[in-house]
C-alpha cells in the first residue's frame, strides 16, 4: 500500500517518462530564463513618479527588445538604465533629438509649439530655460509632475541608457 | 621507512595547503565588496539610538574614508563634502536627523587598475529614510574610487553619475 501511494507520488511528479519530463522541464527553464531575461522584463513599479498612469507598486513587463530596430518615440514609456537592470527609471519620453523644449507654468513646449498632454492629471508649474537635445538626447519625465521639478527624476538621458519600453 | 614517507607526507600536505590557501584567498575584488558592505552596514539605522552609538557608527563608517577623500553628490542641493572628518560630521547629523535609514546595492562592478593600486566601483544604490516617520525614498548610480594603502583599501572619492541630466 505505501509502495503504491510512493508509486502514485512519483509518477504524479515526474510522470510515466521521467528522462522526457526532465527535458521538458529543462526546456522549459531555458524558454523562461530566455524571455524573461532578454525580451520581456517583469518590473515592479516603486514609486509614484508615472502616477496616475502606472501606480506605486504594480506589476509590469518592460520589452527589452523594444528598440532592437526603432528609436524611442515620443509618448513612450521607457526603463532608464542606471549601473545595470536590476533598478531602472521609468519615465516618458517627451521629445526625441533635435527637438527644443521647454517648460513654462509646467506646461510643455516643443519647437515652439504646446504639446498637449492627456496623460498628466497631476500637474504642477515646472519652469526651465529651453534647450535643443542633442544627437541621442532624450528628455524624459514622470507624469506626476506634482513634486517640485528639484525633487522629480526628469531631464535628459541619452539613446544608449533606454533599455525597452514598458510593454504592459 | 615510517619516518622517510612522513618526511614527504608533511611538506606535500603544508604545499596543498597553501596552495589552497592561496586559491581561496579573497581577491582585491572581494576585499571592496566587503568593505563596502559593511560601510552600508555602519552608515544602515533602524530605529533610535544614543549620540554615542550615532557617533561610533559615524566613526566606523568614516573609517573607510581616505583622511583627503571627496564626496560629490550632485542631487538636490547635497554638495561636496572634502575630507574625511566633515564626512563623519555629516554622517552623525544625518544619523540624528533620521528615523531609519536602509541601503541596497545593485548592479556592483569593480574594476581594479593593472597596478593593483586603485580601483573603479560602479553599483546603484537605492537609499530609504524615513524622517518624522515620513518615508522618502531615492535611487542613484554611484562610482566610488578605491586606493589601496597599507591598511587595505580606503575610499578616495565617491560621487553620482547622471543616469537623467537634470534641466534647470
Amino acid at each position: 500500500m505505501h509502495r503504491e501511494g510512493m508509486a502514485a507520488w512519483s509518477r504524479w511528479v515526474v510522470g510515466s517518462r521521467p528522462r522526457r519530463t526532465l527535458v521538458r522541464t529543462a526546456v522549459l527553464a531555458g524558454v523562461c530564463l530566455g524571455v524573461f531575461g532578454f525580451v520581456l522584463r517583469p518590473v515592479r513599479v516603486r514609486g509614484i513618479s508615472m502616477e496616475p498612469t502606472i501606480h506605486d507598486g504594480a506589476f509590469r513587463f518592460g520589452l527589452l527588445t523594444a528598440y532592437a530596430f526603432a528609436e524611442p518615440g515620443e509618448g513612450d514609456i521607457v526603463m532608464v538604465r542606471l549601473a545595470g537592470r536590476s533598478v531602472m527609471y521609468l519615465k516618458r519620453v517627451l521629445a526625441v533629438p533635435g527637438r527644443r523644449v521647454q517648460f513654462r507654468a509646467g506646461e510643455l513646449w516643443i519647437d515652439g509649439v504646446l504639446r498637449p498632454e492627456p496623460y498628466v492629471r497631476l500637474a504642477g508649474t515646472w519652469q526651465t530655460e529651453p534647450i535643443r537635445l542633442g544627437e541621442g538626447e532624450y528628455l524624459v519625465a514622470g507624469d506626476n509632475r506634482s513634486a517640485p521639478l528639484s525633487r522629480h527624476m526628469a531631464g535628459v538621458t541619452t539613446r544608449d541608457r533606454i533599455e525597452g519600453r514598458l510593454a504592459w | 621507512m615510517v619516518k622517510t614517507r612522513i618526511l614527504v607526507a608533511v611538506p606535500a600536505v603544508l604545499a596543498v595547503a597553501v596552495g589552497i590557501g592561496w586559491l581561496l584567498r579573497p581577491t582585491d575584488e572581494a576585499r571592496i565588496r566587503r568593505a563596502l558592505a559593511d560601510l552600508v552596514a555602519a552608515v544602515g539605522k533602524d530605529g533610535p539610538e544614543s549620540p554615542v552609538g550615532a557617533a561610533r557608527r559615524a566613526e566606523r563608517a568614516s573609517g573607510w574614508f581616505l583622511p583627503d577623500c571627496e564626496v560629490r553628490i550632485e542631487r538636490a542641493g547635497f554638495g561636496t563634502v572634502a575630507t574625511r572628518g566633515e564626512l563623519r560630521q555629516a554622517i552623525f547629523q544625518a544619523r540624528a536627523a533620521l528615523d531609519s535609514i536602509r541601503i541596497g546595492l545593485y548592479d556592483p562592478s569593480v574594476t581594479v587598475s593593472a597596478d593593483r593600486a586603485s580601483a573603479v566601483h560602479g553599483f546603484t544604490v537605492r537609499a530609504e529614510v524615513r524622517h518624522r516617520g515620513d518615508p522618502e525614498s531615492a535611487v542613484q548610480e554611484v562610482r566610488i574610487e578605491w586606493r589601496r594603502t597599507p591598511d587595505g583599501w580606503r575610499i578616495r572619492s565617491v560621487s553620482t553619475v547622471e543616469g537623467i541630466r537634470e534641466i534647470r
